[in-house]
């Protein structure tokens, strides 16, 4: 969103004296060195399928005419020990996206000769959607061999970046160095990392370097941060020392995204009006707002290629844009509306973390909207989502809110940096009441099934119903509601509160009721029954495993099951093994706020079994030290399906 | 607006087949749907053109748009392959539904891009993508396009459908005097009738077919191909300059045909090299089975299969020295090198076309290109020919691929020598799954230990997955593998013998502990010893009016034995009669019985056919429905 934003900076930078110091631009050289890289891998590597003994990251800053240029050397060397290595590395898919070709280099070393070498003529285009890619087939790649591969790219002509330095595989020795003219700072930051920067000036080139070697394999870990939890470098253009002209921090970061998202209303404005007028309706604001975005995400196609006139009149006529068209067009609408709102601008916690005092355009990757009057969030690009929360991916991440003020006729956007809150767990439960029959003679279970979720809870199931075909309903929820059971046929199902355009429905929890006839729940031991009841409540998580944990446990929002289950007992058996299905396993932290917890219990009441189970976790970062009783509050989940309850034959 | 241009746009908008149809009613009828197609229809003109032939295809197809999101369904999407065929032209266009009225509408076609496929490393196949703006649900959209086909050889299939409900299908040959073309149909064609009509001197054959219904796709099934209404055409004369060309579409013409793709690389000379690549890796063979075991084991090891389709270089493999030196090569490319350094060892060895199980015809009854996607080595012994497909990795001489068995190959002996034989199946005695399992009860817990014995495709599957694996992942594929009961089930210590050992079964050793299986109550043990589920991937899903038959992918036997140690003091309360069952399509046996302290189950199931017919499915779920009943039953044990 924010590429094309950076024509400022360089505006900045144009005009400020440095085109007197334009030359040809410098195609930087760079030399293999394979031969040079012994075989120095940790034991634990030595049963991996590839190691990468080296891995060089060159990007560079360079003035060219009166422009500047990014360009960037990737320089990998892989060493390949079996048939697998082989596999994965014998076919070089290379995207190409915005950025050009300069030169490409894949050669294979065994015994330190060289017994390959491709170049670029030897890379197949292929134009694929809005994208080239460079193709290659790798000749003679064997066991014991080395692939080396040098790319060089012109890189759009961004002042920032994010580079992620730690992979699949362990890296020997790791080099990421930034190399800009001389008048030019970076602010360059390493993170998931102590190794340290090196700032140097070399023959009038800023250069900025990091090397460090053994950058372990990443292992991404269940309920962890993802990428976030990756070694990887932020930099981004600091000051022009020539005309002290310094970087946008946020605050006008956030000023320049809203001119381009909303810049012109005034043109536009009443065929926006015009084109929401039949939508704009609703006893209240949250109805309209509710009303308003369905319409628009329902009556607009988002596409993602294609030359796109992102117009705004052009959009309302054409019903389709990008995803950017689809930002400036919801904003707008709900602008001329009149319903207040902020710009909401972050990114994605799963693969970094907002660092408010790092300013640089590129944690500002996602849009939301705000609406302070009734503390809800809409993110256009959740085609399926619609008010309420903020996308789990924003939770307790800082963002941009950025808020309009009127100028007259236009608006102009203030920013200020706010953490999207974490909705409590109340509102975010799943609620499962089954009614079980049992029927012995043909060894099946009917069940009426009964399933009530909210928010988060929901796991966007209300938008999938609801934008679902009749025959893909059937094929997802079918399957959704029979649980595990694979020799479960459903009778009936209905859903309930999923027309996503009705404020009314929107507002209460998505419904599905079921009946349901399955064989698999119930197994014969001679004349007794035995029922697999913890299958009943779908196949849980677990994290049997025992690993040493390296990271703190991050889950994508707090949620609670709460699950009933009323079996009815079969005339002439008694149910039998009820103890195991006592459970009460919960943590609080030190203030006895509950965290986590699992329990279950039971009852009888005349001919009714029931059991009342509830799971529940509150937050979404808990640190490592607590990892131990998570998991086995996870766990207990997991067993929870293997219990079973016996009826047996009554004399 | 002037009368001629008003009446330019009623033409235009009458030309939609669609004028009469009520989105309303159409919803109502076809509730299920998201689109249908109204008209699907297509024409394949041959005229003359200075004195050669010019072959287009004509393609109009009309869909309307039913569900009411309009997400996903407003694009369509043009293929083509270069060099045999081109694109010529499209128009798209729209006709916007609007409170029960209809206005017209545009479309765009897109810039020529690239197919991407998931298993074609570089696809030649070009494709435009045509979007409509400004759609809503019940618009229809239109779109014509024209495409050129270059070499008359390579006319493609024609589908009457390719999934949707179609309310209108036709296909149309149009052929000026002195063009004669052949035609088959395949597929669920009790729909679609025939008819010929002549016009101005032209012939014009006709297929037609209405309210066709919707067509599933099943992942157990046979491949679409086999259900889909579909129709092969063949060019079998034209004239040029006066004079008939002629196309031979026997099995001897279509074979040499073949042979013409193939004929450069199988007579470029082999370089020095290849006589001393021979010598070496035959030198310690003592018989011409073991000298053709080297050889193939040497391709496989050597050449990595990579797809790379880029026009005719689809049909005509690389010449073997090229091959061998990148290392890299389809299934043509093995085929041909195989059989060149097999023949370099003096043995007789010849590439062979084949068309794997998802193709619905055979050489022999259609001399079509489309009857063959696949190519292989094959060997004559005193045994008989054996199938050699370099592209399955762990195959031993032999074992053809699982993929061709009961196909037709086409073996080119040489340019005008051909012999079409079977590929027969497998029998499934060689492809056992023997698992054992030694086991004794403690607390809920059953632990023991597991022995595995893999053979034929099992061993050459499961070799594959280690193959795909690192090293360090190999015992979280045993795990995988070998668990059982439950998810709380650990395989301990798993260790693998023969692995990589061609030739050898695969043996498996582990230690078992499966949590949360026994069940103690009172007095009484519960426990089933049928700890995986066969009856589960035996089913065939029969949901939504299925049309295609279920496939296995090989014959074969699977065992289980499970040796119970009984705890001291319990006896079972009384053990489930042995179960038989034996039909054309399976067999199989559960038997409990008691061996001292040891209580025993031995269950075992043959799949005797790989394919069982659509019409033959509730027959056979009912088979599976019983043994389903028999894994289900649990035991118990009870305190004496």
């Amino acid at each position: 969103m924010s590429k094309r934003l950076n024509f400022i900076l360089l505006f900045l930078f144009l005009y400020s004296g440095i085109t007197a110091l334009g030359q040809a631009p410098e195609r930087k050289s760079y030399d293999f060195r394979a031969s040079t890289v012994a075989e120095s891998r940790d034991k634990a590597m030595l049963n991996r399928s590839t190691w990468t003994p080296w891995y060089a990251r060159r990007v560079y800053y360079e003035i060219v005419g009166e422009e500047l240029k990014r360009y960037a050397i990737s320089h990998f060397i892989t060493a390949v020990s079996d048939d697998k290595g082989v596999e994965d590395n014998n076919k070089i898919r290379l995207p190409l996206y915005s950025n050009n070709l300069v030169a490409v280099q894949v050669r294979v070393l065994k015994d330190g000769q060289i017994i390959a070498n491709h170049t670029a003529a030897d890379f197949k285009k292929v134009k694929e959607e809005d994208n080239e890619v460079q193709l290659l087939a790798v000749s003679s790649l064997t066991k014991g061999c080395m692939i080396e591969t040098i790319i060089h790219l012109e890189l759009d002509d961004d002042t920032y970046d994010t580079d992620y330095l730690q992979f699949g595989d362990e890296i020997g020795q790791m080099n990421f160095s930034l190399t800009v003219p001389e008048m030019l700072k970076f602010d360059v930051q390493l993170y998931q990392t102590e190794a340290q920067l090196k700032d140097t000036l070399v023959g009038g080139n800023r250069h900025y370097l990091y090397q460090f070697s053994k950058v372990p394999a990443y292992e991404s870990e269940e309920y962890s941060g993802k990428s976030a939890n990756r070694v990887r470098v932020e930099y981004t253009f600091a000051t022009n020392v020539n005309n002290n002209t310094k970087s946008s921090k946020y605050p006008e970061m956030g000023r320049v995204l809203f001119d381009r998202l909303v810049g012109n209303f005034t043109d536009y404005q009443s065929d926006i009006k015009k084109f929401i007028r039949k939508a704009d309706k609703g006893n209240n604001e949250k109805e309209r707002i509710i009303a308003i975005e369905h319409f628009l995400k329902t009556n607009i196609v988002v596409k993602s290629e294609g030359r796109i006139d992102d117009d705004i009149k052009s959009i309302i006529k054409n019903k389709f844009c990008s995803r950017y068209g689809f930002n400036r067009l919801m904003t707008a609408s709900f602008l001329a509306a009149g319903i207040p709102l902020e710009l909401v601008i972050t990114c994605d916690r799963f693969n970094k973390v907002f660092d408010k005092t790092f300013h640089s355009w590129s944690y500002l990757n996602n849009l939301m909207l705000y609406f302070p009057n009734v503390q809800e969030f809409i993110e256009p690009a959740n085609i399926v989502g619609r008010l309420g929360y903020a996308g789990n991916e924003f939770l307790g991440q800082s963002a941009l809110f950025i808020k309009p003020v009127s100028l007259g006729e236009q608006f102009s956007g203030v920013t200020s940096i706010k953490t999207i809150p974490i909705p409590s767990l109340e509102n975010n439960n799943d609620r499962m009441v089954l009614q079980v029959n049992l029927m012995p003679e043909s060894n099946t279970a009917k069940i009426e099934y009964h399933r009530e979720m909210m928010n988060f809870a929901e796991m966007g199931l209300r938008g999938l119903y609801f934008l679902a075909g009749e025959s893909n309903q059937k094929d997802f929820f079918y399957d959704f509601v029979k649980n595990t059971g694979t020799g479960c046929s459903v009778i009936k199902l209905k859903a309930g509160n999923y027309n996503m355009g009705e404020a009314k429905e929107m507002l209460k929890p998505f419904l599905l009721d079921a009946e349901l006839s399955c064989q698999d729940y119930l197994e014969r031991a001679g004349d007794n029954l035995i029922l697999k009841v913890g299958e009943l409540i779908g196949k849980q998580s677990e994290l049997y495993e025992d690993k040493d944990r390296k990271t703190d446990i991050v889950l994508q929002f707090p949620h609670a099951y709460e699950r009933i289950i009323r079996i009815k007992i079969p005339q002439g058996y008694q149910p039998k093994g009820l103890d195991k299905l006592v459970i009460k396993d919960e943590y609080a932290d030190a203030n006895g706020k509950a965290l986590f917890g699992f329990t279950n219990d039971w009852k009888k009441e005349g001919d009714m079994l029931i059991l009342t189970g509830k799971e529940y976790y509150s937050g979404i970062f808990y640190p490592k030290s607590r990892y131990a009783e998570f998991r086995k509050v996870i766990n207990d989940a997991a067993d929870f399906n293997k219990l079973v309850i016996v009826f047996e034959k009554m004399p | 607006m002037g009368h001629a241009i008003r009446f330019l746009v009623l033409l235009s908008l009458l030309s939609y087949s669609s004028v009469a149809q009520d989105p309303i009613a159409l919803r109502k009828r076809f509730h299920d749907e998201r689109q249908i197609y109204l008209k699907k229809s297509e024409e394949l003109v041959f005229k003359y053109s200075d004195n050669s032939l010019e072959i287009t295809e004509h393609i109009h197809e009309e869909r309307i748009l039913l569900n009411e999101k309009m997400l996903d369904d407003s694009e369509d999407e043009i293929a083509y392959a270069p060099p045999f065929s081109s694109f010529v032209s499209a128009e798209a266009s729209s006709r916007i539904y609007n409170s029960g009225r209809y206005r017209s509408g545009s479309g765009a076609v897109s810039e020529e891009k690239h197919r991407e496929q998931k298993d074609v490393f570089y696809d030649d196949v070009r494709i435009r993508k045509v979007a409509y703006p400004g759609l809503s649900p019940g618009s229809i959209v239109q779109l014509d396009y024209i495409l050129r086909v270059h070499d008359p050889l390579f006319l493609r299939s024609i589908y009457f459908s390719n999934g949707p409900p179609v309310l209108e299908a036709e296909f149309k040959v149009i052929m000026p005097e002195g063009v004669r073309i052949g035609w088959k149909l395949k597929g669920d064609s009790s729909l679609v009738r025939f008819r010929i009509e002549k016009k101005r001197g032209q012939q014009i054959l006709i297929w037609n077919a209405s309210e066709l219904p919707r067509y599933r796709f099943y992942n157990d099934g046979q491949s679409y191909k086999h259900y889909l209404p579909q129709l092969y055409i063949w060019l079998e004369a034209y004239q040029e300059k006066g004079q008939e060309i002629k196309f031979n579409h026997s099995l001897d013409a279509f074979n040499k045909k073949n042979y013409s793709f193939i004929r450069s690389a199988m007579k470029h000379p082999l370089p020095n090299t290849a006589k001393a690549l021979v010598d070496s890796v035959i030198k310690s063979s003592k018989s011409n089975f073991e000298r053709a075991s080297a050889l193939f084991k040497w391709v496989q090891d050597h050449i990595r299969y990579i797809s790379i389709e880029d026009g005719y270089s689809g049909q005509v493999p690389r010449n073997p020295e090229v091959v061998c030196s990148n290392g890299y090569g389809d299934c043509k490319d093995m085929a041909v090198l195989l059989s060149r350094l097999l023949h370099e060892a003096g043995l007789p060895a010849y590439p062979a076309w084949i068309g794997t199980r998802e193709i619905p015809v055979h050489f022999r009854s259609l001399q079509h290109l489309a009857s063959s996607n696949h190519m292989i080595a094959t060997l004559k012994t005193d045994t008989g020919l054996l199938f050699l497909d370099a592209t399955g990795r762990e195959h031993g001489l032999g074992r053809p691929s699982e993929f061709i068995q009961g196909r037709e190959a086409c073996v080119a002996i040489d340019s005008n020598t051909f012999e079409s034989i079977m590929v027969p199946w497998v029998s499934a005695d060689s492809n056992k799954w023997v698992d054992t399992l030694w086991c004794r009860i403690k607390g809920d817990t059953l632990v023991g230990k597991g022995h595995v014995i893999l053979s034929g495709f099992y061993r050459d599957n499961i070799t594959q997955a280690f193959r795909s694996r690192t090293k360090d992942k190999y015992e979280e594929l045993m795990k995988g593998i070998f668990s059982r009961g439950n998810d709380k089930c650990k395989i301990i210590n798993p260790q693998v013998n023969n692995l990589f050992s061609s030739g050898n079964s695969l043996n498996f050793n582990f230690e078992i502990e499966i949590d949360h299986l026994v069940r103690k109550i009172d007095s009484n043990i519960y426990i089933n010893l049928n700890l995986e589920k066969a009856w589960q991937r035996l089913l065939a899903d029969t949901s939504g009016g299925r049309q295609n038959g279920k496939e296995f992918d090989f014959l074969h036997q699977r065992q289980i034995l499970v040796y119970l140690d009984l705890p001291s003091g319990y006896l079972p309360r009384k053990l489930p009669d042995t179960k038989i069952e034996n039909n054309a399509y399976c067999s199989w046996k559960i038997s409990y019985f008691m061996k001292g302290s040891q209580l025993i189950l031995n269950s075992f199931f043959e799949i005797k056919k790989a394919e069982i017919p659509f019409e033959e499915l509730s027959v056979w779920n009912n088979i599976v429905n019983r043994f389903k009943e028999l894994e289900n039953q649990s035991l118990i044990l009870t305190k004496q």
